[in-house]
């Protein structure tokens, strides 16, 4: 039974939302310990929205009634926690709604919890989490990607319908690719980003982790639309998953960016190409010559914005306190040691990228091509309706593999961070395994609000 | 390495980001930072002289007006700061 099933039957009255939630619950303390997926579960307050909807009447019940859904740790749900994964932020309490959050209880979604992540969102495999590593549920040996670990490992799991993630470079589409399971960063601008602790304020966006095609559309559905909170929100009213005729629609196959792709997930993209040329897809060959260039790009560009929006956290107006400190400038050398080593890396990245001698050479060079990079995307979408390419270079890989390698790791966003530094919207989905038996994600591209063709396209392969 | 960082570039850094890091840490930044501008420093063999190549990024959707409005939850920021004094908001001394 998909989330839009069980809403359905909570609608009418036939489930009880607060026996499901019951069994989550049980379930979540079942799992939870092998996997670390969930920072919190938040018993308390689920259990009342579960009782507030079972006292409605059915006409009242929301779109999401009785589903049971988990929040990254960097979403703002008032009076809980969110803690970005950080001990930075270990005992913050939200003090308002993020505009997702509003519009999940307004449907009446239950808020089961909030799953773990790579601290403040800078990771490609969830070890970087101060509060340790998310395990994949379909392998406990390996990671099951970042940085929105634990939403990706709580949906593959079943512990819950469904989970909100981030996405700056990769971070919902990996680790959904990495668990089997379906991701979409939507187009930048169409989900309100106010209250998700920034992290890149330019390419941050929340988005959608299901198990189900249909409730993945479904959430988008709920989740965007135009926001006043959000001075980067676009204009536009929210998305509407609707029927796209798919025949003809045209394909792209960037072959110059998928040089040296791992045979195993390059054999996919050929069946992939296959299958829908079977039914009526027109493949093409594009170009999109800078693409490549996303992914250095991307770590000079997020890390230079983290290093100006993580400044807030200096123990006095965010963050934790140390009170042992003699003056001011003592207090915020103390209170920033908090910051976990990747964290620190990229401030210092970030920091060292916008200083006067540098800023020239590297951040301004990096927002040029960046301008490039978005080009290639909007000359192709005049070409075509949507762009195949791998979610990832490699399968989910084991713990501790690639903690040495930082190029290694960073190279794990190398098909996801385009679309963050073109803005465009991408959709992550599994299609088929490699020989391990690991889940192989593929993407498709879209031109800017276009993630309707996206879901359609992605129809004609669900099995 | 081409891009090496030496070790006073990384204490600047660090004191611009307001990081205390030993002579170990130092020496470990300097070497993973120069990795990483190892890696990045690809981006300068790509010509950017074409003007789609400015360095003004737009994102796919206008910014709004700029109109201040008063914050319904301020109350509850201001709350959340760590010490008060009355209505003032303590610091540690500055000088």
């Amino acid at each position: 039974m998909n989330a839009s099933e069980t809403a359905a039957k909570v609608r009418s009255g036939e489930l009880k939302a607060e026996e499901l939630i019951k069994n989550r619950i049980l379930k979540i303390k079942e799992l939870n310990p092998k996997l670390n997926a969930f920072l919190e579960i938040f018993e308390d307050s689920a259990l009342a929205q579960a009782r507030a909807i079972d006292a409605k009447s059915p006409e009242e019940r929301g779109k999401l009634a009785g589903v049971c859904i988990a929040l990254k740790d960097n979403i703002l749900y008032k009076g809980h926690i969110a803690s970005c994964a950080s001990k930075m932020l270990e005992n913050y309490k939200a003090p308002y709604n993020a505009t997702v959050v509003e519009h999940l209880l307004k449907e009446d979604a239950i808020i089961i919890g909030r799953a773990n992540m790579d601290e403040f969102a800078m990771g490609s495999s969830n070890e970087n989490s101060a509060f340790g590593p998310v395990r994949n549920p379909l392998d406990l040996e390996r990671v099951p990607g970042g940085s929105s670990g634990g939403s990706a490992a709580a949906v593959a799991s079943g512990m819950v319908d469904m989970a909100l993630g981030s996405d700056t470079g990769g971070s919902i589409r990996q680790p959904a690719a990495f668990c089997g399971i379906y991701g979409i960063k939507p187009t930048y601008g169409s989900v309100s980003r106010y209250g998700l602790v920034a992290f890149a304020s330019s390419a941050d966006q929340i988005g959608p982790l299901t198990a189900d095609l249909e409730d993945n559309a479904l959430l988008l559905e709920v989740l965007s639309g135009y926001d006043e909170k959000d001075s980067t929100s676009a204009h536009r009213s929210a998305f509407k998953a609707e029927e796209v005729k798919t025949e003809g629609l045209r394909i792209g196959i960037p072959s110059d960016f998928l040089e040296n792709l791992n045979p195993e997930i390059l054999a996919r993209i050929e069946a992939a190409k296959a299958e829908l040329s079977s039914k009526g897809i027109v493949f093409e060959e594009i170009s999109l010559p800078y693409a490549k260039y996303a992914s250095p790009c991307y770590y000079i560009l997020t890390s230079s914005e983290a290093s100006s929006n993580l400044a807030r956290f200096d123990g006095l107006r965010y963050g934790y306190k140390d009170n042992s400190a003699e003056d001011l400038e003592a207090s915020y050398l103390k209170n920033r040691a908090k910051f976990g080593p990747e964290v620190k890396r990229r401030i210092m990245l970030g920091t060292f990228s916008l200083g006067s001698a540098h800023a020239e050479d590297y951040y301004l060079k990096a927002q040029k091509v960046r301008n490039l990079i978005k080009n290639d995307f909007v000359q192709a979408f005049k070409q075509v309706d949507a762009v195949l390419m791998p979610a990832t270079p490699n399968t989910a890989f084991k713990l501790g593999e690639k903690t040495e390698d930082l190029i290694s790791l960073y190279l794990s966003d190398l098909y996801t961070a385009p679309a963050n530094i073109a803005g465009v919207p991408a959709l992550s989905f599994p299609y088929g395994k490699d020989s391990k038996g690991l889940p192989i994600g593929l993407q498709f591209y879209g031109n800017f609000f276009d993630e309707a063709k996206l879901y359609a396209l992605a129809k004609l392969l669900e099995k | 390495m081409i891009n090496m960082i030496n070790l006073e570039e990384i204490k600047k850094t660090a004191k611009l980001a307001k990081f205390n890091i030993t002579g170990e840490e130092a020496a470990l930044y300097a070497k993973q930072m120069s990795a990483v501008l190892d890696w990045v420093a690809q981006l300068q063999s790509v010509d950017t002289s074409a003007p789609q190549a400015s360095a003004e990024y737009s994102a796919s959707a206008p910014l709004r007006e700029d109109n201040p409005k008063v914050c319904p939850c301020a109350e509850d920021i201001v709350s959340a700061f760590n010490d008060k004094d009355g209505g003032n908001l303590k610091v540690k001394k500055v000088l």
